[in-house]
């Protein structure tokens, strides 16, 4: 049974439709990417997904559970906001001793195992409007997984850190991660999270452009070759006469290009770069990174609209 | 149910830990003491009165301290929900183990806290005064007994149990106001003008409608029915006290009307966007 599931969801703002039609599924021992760029819907999708907001259409389960009930799946769920949630007069124990009331659930990982966990056992007696953002934020992931939740969802949990908070956060997924325990991250940092997840969601618009493991979300740019010109208006303007081939990026000199079901060769792409006077230095093999699926599959959407 | 208990749990947790209760509780125990005290002294002018002047001076007193706690009642309430909903604790406990309408009953519960620990705090800051300076013996005016210590008495708790519901009624005011309001200081503000607003009605409405008004949330009527009718019955004045109907009204229509706030809120609650 899936850990979390997202059926045919529909949210709209008036006029604005901000989720259309989003389905998929989030197993057990996954560590999942809700991926998009800002304004794509992520947060509203996890606003109807954990019962605080009601959707226009469809349903979620999280945990089997509805998501207007999710009071019953009694700690199994941990939620961590992009905003931690602390009361910031109050102790780091304190806090967690609070968040134990809420929950109501005892069992599990205690206190001190917690803390260690995110390596906030010397900060036990500081005050938690004294702590840093990345420190909040490792005391708010520590006040999810207090307890023995089986589902942790992650709002945005690198937002507003620092090179340095967002490595300690990475690191603190990345053991979670290998411990089993289901996570959901939702981000726009692809380039960050990318080591960590195992499968993804991307959504541009309100709509799903891909979902599945991130093995084959990456697999599906098999064909992206990365030119290097010296003269990349030349070479663009070479390239919009071809059809079937696509320019997904071009960063200065350098352009990735799909050639995608066209059937060309990489040498036919050189042959028309060198013709156009691009003063073609490189060619190769575009690197799959997650970014590149990203953009790709944005790009594809822009153009089916 | 259980979700209620929790949320009850936690805000307790919350309001015995935090400094707000203590320091509204020392202020409004000052007030009544500083009220108590000036009631003393003119009390103590009149020559006529030569026994239990004690029991005016610590319902005058006390009468104070609760129009202020009102006040406090009504700011603490206001801010809970809005003010969680905010900082997104509202947002947690839903997600973890708390139905929408337990957010609501669970802060309902808790209300009993601040309203019996202000009582006691204007009763502490009252009596001491009052009993350093009077006493609390049958009240004697003109060498004429008109009450027995055991009658004042009965008087003193007949006005206490008759504000008591006023100012649950009021808590869940706050929360009806909390739970329509996105941010806590409009949750504040809005309860404080509502709140004047009523004052303002009262004041065109005929003696008898104004109980009935009293008789539902607008806590600086304290001042003009219950605690302040009682001090000038055991003052001895003929024309002075609530009537029964008057005083059942005061018993039960706050309650009703609190479950009906309460019922509003959670509709409220269910339907918005945390």
């Amino acid at each position: 049974m899936a850990s979390f599931a997202i059926h045919s969801l529909h949210k709209s703002f008036g006029s604005v439709k901000a989720v259309q039609d989003l389905s998929f599924e989030v197993h057990p021992g996954q560590v999942h990417g809700l991926l998009g760029p800002n304004g794509s819907g992520k947060t509203t999708t996890l606003c109807c997904a954990l019962g605080l907001m009601r959707p226009t259409k469809g349903s979620v389960e999280v945990l089997g559970v509805s998501s207007r009930a999710l009071h019953r799946t009694r700690g199994r769920l941990g939620v961590v906001f992009d905003q931690p949630v602390l009361l910031k007069r109050r102790s780091v124990a304190a806090n967690l001793a609070y968040h134990a009331k809420i929950r109501g659930h005892k069992g599990g990982r205690s206190h001190d195992e917690v803390l260690d966990l995110v390596g906030l056992s010397d900060l036990k007696k500081r005050r938690a409007g004294a702590l840093s953002l990345g420190q909040g934020k490792r005391l708010a992931l520590a006040t999810a997984l207090a307890g023995d939740p089986e589902l942790v969802v992650l709002d945005e949990p690198l937002s507003g850190l620092d090179p340095v908070g967002t490595r300690e956060i990475l690191a603190l997924i990345s053991k979670l991660a290998t411990s089993g325990l289901t996570l959901i991250l939702s981000t726009h940092r692809l380039h960050d999270v990318e080591p960590v997840l195992t499968h993804a969601t991307i959504m541009v618009r309100g709509r799903r452009v891909a979902t599945g493991p991130l093995s084959e979300i990456l697999g599906r740019g098999e064909g992206m070759l990365q030119a290097t010109v010296q003269n990349p208006k030349r070479a663009l303007e070479a390239l919009s006469t071809m059809g079937g081939w696509q320019v997904c990026s071009e960063e200065g000199s350098v352009i990735d290009v799909d050639l995608g079901s066209s059937g060309a060769q990489p040498s036919e792409l050189a042959e028309v770069l060198v013709k156009a006077g691009a003063g073609l230095v490189r060619l190769q093999p575009a690197g799959q990174r997650l970014a590149d699926a990203f953009d790709r599959l944005v790009a594809q959407e822009s153009t089916l609209e | 149910m259980t979700g209620t208990l929790r949320i009850f749990r936690s805000e307790l947790d919350r309001l015995i830990c935090g400094f707000g209760l203590w320091i509204v509780g020392l202020t409004v125990g000052a007030v009544a003491a500083i009220s108590a005290l000036k009631s003393s002294i003119e009390l103590a002018g009149d020559l006529s009165i030569t026994s239990g002047a004690g029991w005016s001076c610590m319902l005058e007193g006390m009468g104070t301290g609760v129009a202020l706690m009102a006040f406090a009642l009504l700011i603490a309430s206001a801010r809970s929900l809005a003010g969680d909903h905010e900082s997104g604790l509202l947002r947690m406990a839903v997600t973890r183990s708390a139905s929408r309408p337990a957010l609501v009953l669970g802060r309902l519960l808790v209300a009993p806290l601040p309203i019996l620990g202000g009582l006691l705090a204007a009763f502490l800051g009252a009596w001491l005064v009052a009993r350093s300076q009077l006493d609390f013996g049958p009240f004697v005016q003109d060498k004429f007994e008109h009450m027995t210590a055991e009658e004042s008495l009965a008087e003193v708790c007949k006005a206490l149990f008759a504000t008591l519901p006023a100012l649950v009624a009021l808590w869940s005011f706050g929360l009806l106001i909390s739970a329509c309001s996105r941010s806590a200081v409009g949750a504040v503000a809005l309860a404080l003008g509502l709140f004047v607003a009523f004052d303002l009605v009262k004041e065109s409405l005929s003696d008898e409608h104004l109980y009935l008004i009293f008789a539902s949330f607008a806590p600086s009527l304290a001042d003009s029915s219950a605690l302040g009718e009682a001090p000038k019955v055991l003052q001895g004045f003929s024309d002075a006290g609530l009537g029964d109907f008057v005083l059942r009204q005061a018993m039960w229509l706050p309650g009703a009307q609190a479950l009906l706030i309460v019922a509003l809120a959670v509709a409220v609650i269910q339907r918005r966007t945390l």
